[in-house]
């Protein structure tokens, strides 16, 4: 690290309108990611078009600093209301709100938060380690490997995020169709464009997140308007030190789950948590009490790793252009509009912004426990904010979002279509997150394709040949063909065949 | 409506499966129509893409065909569970409320339509007596107007 990387990394720390950015963003991503009905993805989508005209740096400032209060504040309306702000907080429902059944919502708000900060920080130490080392070997990666990760990551997210892979396959196939939309950049033909000359520049991703993530999300919560919260009782918040230093090695090695699960493309702080939960519940033999029933571990699990995810999903995003989840595919959206372009050369070109990302989520994962640990009970009764007042404002701010893109209505009557379409895929079983991650990747898998195509001198055989010659690009495509194959019938089978034979 | 693990067919899966499916063949026929077969061309990943969506979608049909309905009573009887369920009388209020809302948007301006959206949305979903809607409207209006005007310094519709 430089002296020009130091003074970046604590750019944020030193100027007083970007230190004053990222408290404001991480208080507001606090309540964003409580309030249910609200989340951290529609947040940071809404708030890409309000920041088009600001400076990157204050722009990521104010982000980056919702992004971490979000994550952080979807586990407290997970553990007084028994309703997770967030899906990263899906997990820590299933242990805080029986805590908070038993009176120790307080203790429960102050032990998650100082684990999330646990994590926050370890994913942090991770992303600064690990992010330069991963940027000078991805030079190395080929179009093909670029196009093999973006597969990777659309099938994670396709066959995790959903009720079954065909849907989450779906979701991410119509996603990369939706981002195909436009001028093709290599031969400037229109695809999809049906002659009209507004759609040669595409559908803007911005309109399709916040279609997708706002209103989609704002008439999904029609359905349960009338559901009640129960009121809470929260007075002893910090936690003892005796307290921390017992649960310390449990939030560490789930910290660790979730900065990995966070790394991969495609998969984020959802999926850590609940991986972190199910590792929590299979390695504690003797849980202060049963799991569900209000188990510490529990809650600590799939708190550390939500946070953790936060520094690995960076990972991928900033060393291959390739996002971890669904708030980094926004995150990447807004570098792009920013003038900067994600992958191995930002880090080469541009390290500087690389360490003020890193120094500013080290002050909004600071903030995060700070704000954390105090006005909860002012919180408790914020968080019980009738959806009725709640959803025309998300609607009002999405539009509102939504204009301020391009000055234009036509991209407001695209994002209301995106987000009744998205309501009616969500309520038959199909999810929205792999559509915008295939909005985001599918222009790079096409042009991966097509280079790789290209270098080949147009054989396909040679190209598939390519697929298993280099060792690297041998790797992924057994990592995409396994993939493809465990989520099929065939597997079984194959387990089946393999015990069969090491029996006999 | 909303399942967990959905063991059951939702009402109304099959034919949304089958008009997406629909759709999804008119993508593949367009997406073919962009540059035919080419190993690599403007239309090469369109099409694969949207092969890709059609041969997830029979999959989706195929496995559907083990799932027990949720409805067993016969098409005019889903149908009707549908749209009781899905398309239910908030969400069709909701949403033409919503495009009457967008569509005077331009000819009303922004601040008038957005307050009246507002505190019609807060009475018909109950979230607020009319009097206390017409303040919070109001009142979300001013807090909307003078930050992302002076603020965030965008553009109001």
């Amino acid at each position: 690290m430089t002296g020009s990387a130091i003074s970046y990394f604590f750019m944020a720390w030193t100027d007083m309108s970007l230190l004053f950015l990222t408290a404001i963003g991480t208080f507001a991503g606090i309540y964003i990611g409580a309030i249910p009905g609200l989340s951290v993805t529609m947040a940071v989508s809404i708030l890409i078009s309000f920041t088009f005209s600001w400076d990157v740096n204050a722009a990521l400032a104010l982000m980056v600093g919702v992004f971490c209060g979000g994550v952080y504040g979807g586990s407290r309306s997970a553990i007084l209301l028994n309703i997770p702000g967030a899906p990263a907080s899906i997990a820590t429902s299933f242990d805080g709100f029986p805590l908070a059944q038993r009176g120790e919502a307080g203790q429960a708000i102050g032990i998650s938060t100082i684990v999330s900060g646990i994590g926050g920080f370890l994913g942090i130490i991770v992303l600064a380690v690990a992010a330069p080392t991963v940027a000078e070997f991805a030079l190395k990666f080929a179009p093909r490997d670029y196009l093999l990760l973006a597969l990777m990551g659309l099938l994670l997210v396709g066959s995790l995020s959903g009720e079954s892979m065909a849907k989450g396959v779906f979701a991410g196939a119509l996603g990369v169709t939706l981002g195909m939309v436009g001028m093709d950049p290599m031969t400037a033909e229109g695809r999809f464009t049906f002659g009209y000359v507004s759609l040669l520049g595409g559908i803007h991703f911005v309109v399709a997140m916040i279609g997708l993530f706002g209103v989609s999300e704002a008439l999904f919560q029609l359905h349960s308007i009338n559901l009640k919260p129960v009121k809470q009782d929260v007075s002893k918040i910090v936690p003892s030190w005796k307290v921390i230093l017992k649960y310390l090695p449990i939030s560490l090695r789930c910290s660790l789950i979730g900065v990995i699960i966070g790394a991969l493309p495609g998969t984020g702080g959802d999926i850590a948590s609940l991986m972190a939960y199910d590792h929590a519940k299979r390695t504690v033999k003797n849980p202060s009490r049963p799991f569900g029933q209000g188990a510490y571990e529990g809650l600590i699990a799939p708190e550390s790793a939500n946070n953790a995810a936060v520094g690995g999903a960076y990972i991928p995003m900033l060393t291959l252009g390739i996002p971890g989840d669904a708030v980094t595919a926004v995150f990447i959206g807004a570098l792009y509009i920013h003038g900067l372009k994600p992958g191995p050369m930002m880090m080469i070109d541009t390290p500087y912004m690389f360490w003020f990302m890193v120094g500013n989520l080290v002050l909004a994962n600071t903030f995060m426990v700070l704000f954390g640990l105090t006005g909860i009970k002012i919180f408790a009764r914020l968080v019980e904010v009738k959806k009725g007042i709640l959803i025309p404002c998300i609607i009002v701010l999405s539009i509102v979002g939504t204009y301020a893109i391009n000055n234009s209505m036509t991209d407001v009557y695209w994002m209301l279509c995106f987000g009744v379409c998205g309501y009616l895929l969500k309520m038959f079983g199909y999810q929205v997150a792999p559509i915008i991650l295939g909005i985001i990747l599918g222009p790079l898998m096409d042009q991966s394709y097509r280079r790789a195509i290209m270098s080949t001198e147009h054989n396909f055989g040679l190209f598939l040949l390519d697929l298993v010659k280099n060792p690297l690009t041998c790797v992924l495509t057994i990592v995409v063909l396994f993939m493809i194959i465990s989520n099929t019938r065939l597997w079984p089978k194959l387990l089946g065949m393999f015990s069969s034979t090491k029996r006999s | 409506m909303v399942h967990k693990n959905a063991v059951k067919l939702r009402a109304g899966e099959i034919y949304f499966n089958l008009l997406i499916l629909i759709a999804s063949i008119i993508v593949l026929v367009l997406a073919y129509r962009i540059s035919g077969f080419a190993l690599s061309a403007a239309g090469t990943f369109p099409l694969a893409s949207s092969s890709v969506m059609v041969l997830s979608l029979l999959m989706v049909l195929i496995g559907s065909r083990k799932k027990e309905r949720e409805n067993q009573e016969g098409f005019a009887s889903e149908i009707r569970q549908t749209i009781r369920e899905v398309f239910t009388k908030d969400f069709v209020i909701y949403t033409l409320l919503l495009l009457l809302y967008a569509s005077t948007i331009e000819p009303l301006h922004f601040l008038p339509t957005s307050f009246f959206f507002i505190c019609l949305s807060i009475i018909y979903l109950k979230g607020s007596t009319p009097g206390k809607a017409v303040i919070i409207g109001a009142g979300t209006l001013a807090c909307i107007y003078l930050v992302f005007l002076y603020f965030f310094k965008v553009l109001l519709p």
